[in-house]
């Protein structure tokens, strides 16, 4: 049996403040953990040693309570990293951030999402704030900047001027919002170096709130054709076909075992997660499905 | 002013730095920053150049991933934003 990632993401909830242009996000905003789900993340953590906890959403500072529950129920964190990323919105003063931060019952880092979407939201003085909260608070601070367009790293000049800390970029994915409204990072051309390359994201475990476990954090997941993708456990996730496949092999090798090789590919298949769904939807096309 | 390797086209000193830059952050590969600089008018590349001439000590690589999902912060053994 394989072993776990060393992160486990938990999708708290959908429910949002903001209404950012770029989001992946379409679910209906009042779908958010029920009693039992959070029972089954509390053991879920306690049963594994993941290195780290993140909470996402949504905005995961509406679902604080639910988050502690998790958390409280879960045993010895000691060892274990809590993150969340989150929008800011609270962080009107250094004072306000520091009294929502400090309601969780472990958290040991913040990324705060900001970006030319977030900032139509977002006052840039928030960002001072909440990085002066997490250092009164001892608690790590990076920014996530969502990029659209090369051209949108103007910002991150602006955004440096709130303070020294780590600001790291993701290009937007076409799902959600952002493929509604034409907004997706964009390629020049295809680059095959992508073929040689593995999905990013699994080194984690995501849990998204009424659907299951899953190796995929966006495409995949939003797509409610696509089956085989999400499982009730741990352990059904991790001995399922699809976390094999996943976590050992290239894009290049992906296609092959899928039986969609051979391929003409469109510059935005440039992206790792464009990449994979595509192939997954042409093997879902030819009846190739898990 | 130096010709870009097997294209044969030249490149100015700004396209080079652009294009390195954007290598650099992870944003495209350099053929594809290539493509994309030569796409770009005066000002579009004067407002680049400046970024790329700023310190940006401590901007990680780009991830593919939006911001509302999971991510890594550049330390520990993670693997992406």
């Amino acid at each position: 049996m394989p072993t776990l990632p060393p992160e486990l993401g938990i999708n708290l909830g959908y429910k949002c403040n903001f209404n950012c242009a770029h989001c992946a996000v379409l679910e209906p905003r009042g779908i958010k953990l029920s009693r039992i789900e959070e029972d089954l993340l509390a053991s879920t953590i306690s049963q594994y040693r993941f290195k780290s906890v993140l909470f996402v959403g949504g905005e995961p500072t509406l679902f604080i309570p639910s988050a502690n529950r998790i958390l409280q129920k879960a045993g010895d964190l000691t060892k274990v990293s809590v993150r969340i990323t989150t929008n800011g919105y609270f962080a009107d003063t250094v004072g306000a951030a520091v009294r929502v931060l400090s309601s969780f019952v472990k958290l040991d880092k913040v990324l705060l999402s900001y970006d030319k979407y977030h900032a139509k939201f977002l006052p840039i003085g928030h960002i001072e704030n909440l990085f002066h909260a997490c250092r009164k608070l001892k608690i790590k601070f990076i920014v996530t900047m969502a990029i659209g367009s090369p051209l949108d790293l103007v910002l991150l000049k602006k955004i440096r001027q709130a303070g020294r800390f780590r600001v790291v970029m993701q290009k937007v994915l076409p799902v959600g919002r952002a493929r509604i409204n034409g907004i997706a990072h964009k390629y020049p051309s295809f680059d095959s170096g992508v073929l040689e390359k593995r999905c990013e994201n699994s080194r984690t475990l995501m849990y998204f709130c009424g659907r299951g476990f899953t190796t995929c954090c966006s495409i995949l997941v939003y797509d409610r054709n696509m089956r085989g993708v999400m499982h009730g456990t741990p352990k059904e996730h991790i001995g399922s076909e699809f976390y094999r496949l996943m976590s050992k092999l290239s894009f290049r090798g992906l296609a092959k075992r899928l039986g969609v090789s051979c391929l003409e590919f469109s510059p935005e298949h440039s992206d790792r997660c464009t990449l994979c769904a595509h192939l997954f939807n042409l093997a879902r096309n030819r009846r190739e499905i898990l | 002013m130096v010709k870009s390797k097997g294209r044969g086209k030249i490149m100015k000193k700004t396209d080079k730095i652009i294009a390195a830059f954007l290598v650099s952050m992870g944003v495209y590969s350099a053929s594809q920053a290539v493509q994309y600089v030569a796409s770009l008018s005066h000002g579009e590349k004067g407002s680049l150049e400046m970024v790329a001439k700023s310190s940006l000590n401590g901007v990680i690589l780009c991830s593919s991933t939006v911001s509302r999902v999971p991510g890594s912060d550049g330390d520990e053994d993670v693997k992406r934003a």
